[in-house]
């Protein structure tokens, strides 16, 4: 090798190569995740490994631009490398897909390239497992993208966990009267849970000052259905109905899943808004011990579609498989090939023949 | 599956002269711990928190990968690791000011309307001057950096200043206050999200007037 053998023997920041029996594993669990995708209605989706940028560019944060890998195809065009799925897949569906269609399930498993610091090793964000439901406005979709979460966790054998749910249309309803600045930079401060800030943002958006502690509080809830209930009681009178009803959405939804015997895997977090700009109505995140992020999160953006030309409700979720990999809590075995065999004889011929037979009762054979 | 959380929060503590104030201050809210003498790793009395000593500089690499979940440490850390983490305490103690300062003898000019500062803190001084319009060239040192003006590695330095007496005793002053630097408890946003009853009930606790 020429030049600089020592740093060329390394990958580049945003791409990982794994082999064998961790390859093998990787392999198995995602058939496992689209056996269980599938068992619930969803068929596969294949979208490109890169398109144009310009196309995404008024959806993506600072931070994904940062983290977007760009080229110049040989006609001068600007491409990004697919950096997540959502987009590319939201774009796709928007380009094909008709009223008759819906409502569509889809799900995807695949590989996602994105800068990583070369210093933050715990990103692990990689690999892109998740779910669309389009078409289907209303919260028994929410309901069922996160019964499927659920479910697709307890599958794979996930650490302890909590999915906390939480709703754009709250942080909306506050600040009816806020421009997209000062929307984003009110969400940016909830995100950064700068309890302070926000209640300077609100004045700045108009928020009556009388308001502002009773919905500062109310905006930083975590907790259950009965202690939201409690707090939206003691509020009630300070909140204008559409705040109610944002608030209200949340506790049915909890009520459902209550029914349904769920709840101690959910938690109900006002402080959950969504970092993009596109999230339009309930917007979740699973948290996980000993995690250093948010190992999935999803949520309802009924614009999305709209902005590939193609208007259609749409709620989903994605989980970056390849950072809980390594924590999943099952017998490893069910994920590990099974021991290999030496087929016995004497010559080739008789090992190939012994082979075939050891194999139709299911063993791993080498010749 | 999902549990309810148990076992100790993780808080990473700066080794150094915040160590002793942080001892003290918990000491005051009834949580006691004694770190043996080389011990990286402590728990306290009540086995409420693991304590995590680390190098001041290295604590946002520990919060930020999970690894503490919490921690204790000033804005010109944090400013420094580029890291989003909750604050979820201002503490009162520990307060200190990042300042611009140069010789005593130096006049307020620039080299060719050029900044040239030496400084630990170089994402601080690049954000600070570019924020206003002024070029600065900047020059990152470890330690020690009052020597850089005495021995004309930079006209000016960009640092922390406590009470200014290393600063006069090596015959400089302070040119400009650039920022009030105050201590945080700081939490990794996930962690937070996870363990947010008992990090709650720690704040509320840290939070108590000395009277009640």
């Amino acid at each position: 090798m020429v030049g600089r053998p020592g740093s060329f023997l390394q990958f580049p920041q945003g791409t990982e190569g794994f082999y064998l029996e961790e390859a093998y594993t990787h392999k198995r669990l995602v058939n496992r995740i689209e056996q269980t995708f599938s068992s619930w209605g969803y068929l596969p989706v294949q979208t490109p490994v890169f398109d144009f940028y310009d196309v995404y560019k008024p959806l993506l944060r600072r931070e994904d631009k940062k983290s977007a890998y760009r080229l110049i195809d040989r006609d001068g065009e600007l491409l990004m490398l697919r950096s997540d799925i959502t987009l590319f897949l939201a774009k796709q569906m928007g380009m094909v897909l008709t009223d008759e269609d819906l409502p569509v399930r889809v799900y995807y498993a695949d590989t996602i390239l994105r800068h990583q610091d070369p210093e933050d090793i715990s990103r692990n964000e990689f690999f892109q497992v998740g779910i669309e439901l389009i078409g289907a406005p209303g919260p028994e979709a929410d309901l069922e993208v996160l019964l499927l979460l659920k479910e697709l966790l307890d599958v794979i054998h996930a650490p302890p966990y909590f999915i906390h749910i939480g709703t754009r249309k709250f942080i909306d309803a506050c600040t009816p009267d806020a421009d997209d600045t000062l929307r984003t930079h009110i969400r940016q401060a909830v995100g950064a849970r700068d309890i302070s800030a926000v209640r300077s943002l609100f004045a700045r958006a108009g928020v009556p000052e009388t308001r502002i502690p009773a919905l500062v509080q109310l905006l930083f809830f975590i907790g259950s259905k009965d202690e939201l209930h409690g707090e939206l009681e003691s509020a009630r009178s300070l909140l204008t109905p559409a705040q109610t009803a944002a608030v209200t959405s949340l506790l049915d939804l909890s009520s459902t899943l209550d029914q349904l015997g769920a709840t101690p895997a959910f938690r109900i977090d006002l402080s959950e808004v969504g970092s993009q700009a596109y999230h339009s109505g309930i917007v979740f995140q699973a948290y996980m011990d000993g995690f250093d992020s948010a190992t999935a999160s999803g949520g309802r953006y009924d614009g999305l579609l709209g902005s590939f030309g193609f208007d259609a409700p749409s709620v989903g979720f994605s989980l970056m498989l390849r950072k809980l990999q390594n924590s999943l809590g099952h017998d490893p075995k069910a994920y590990e090939p099974d021991p290999l065999t030496a087929a016995e004889g004497n010559t080739f011929v008789e090992r190939v023949r012994n082979a075939q037979n050891l194999r139709k009762s299911g063993k791993r054979v080498i010749l | 599956m999902s549990v309810s959380d148990n076992g100790p929060l993780t808080l990473a503590l700066p080794k150094g002269r915040l160590l002793l104030q942080v001892q003290e201050f918990f000491e005051s809210r009834g949580i006691r711990f004694a770190v043996e003498d080389r011990k990286l790793v402590a728990y306290d009395e009540e086995g409420l928190l693991k304590l995590i000593l680390v190098k001041n500089s290295d604590l946002p690499v520990y919060v930020n990968h999970g690894i503490a979940g919490l921690g204790i440490c000033g804005e010109d850390v944090l400013y420094e690791s580029g890291n989003s983490f909750y604050r979820l305490l201002q503490f009162e103690f520990g307060s200190t000011r990042m300042c611009l300062a140069g010789r005593k003898e130096q006049k307020p000019e620039t080299d060719g309307g050029r900044l040239s500062v030496a400084t630990k803190f170089t994402r601080f001084a690049r954000d600070y001057f570019h924020g206003r319009g002024i070029p600065v060239e900047i020059i990152r040192l470890n330690g020690s950096v009052e020597l850089a003006p005495v021995l004309g590695l930079a006209p000016y330095i960009v640092d922390l200043v406590e009470t200014g007496s290393t600063l006069s005793a090596n015959n400089l002053e302070v040119k400009k206050e650039l920022a009030q630097i105050r201590i945080f408890l700081v939490a990794n946003p996930a962690y937070y999200k996870f363990h947010f009853r008992r990090i709650d009930a720690l704040v509320n606790r840290l939070q108590r007037t000395d009277n009640g």
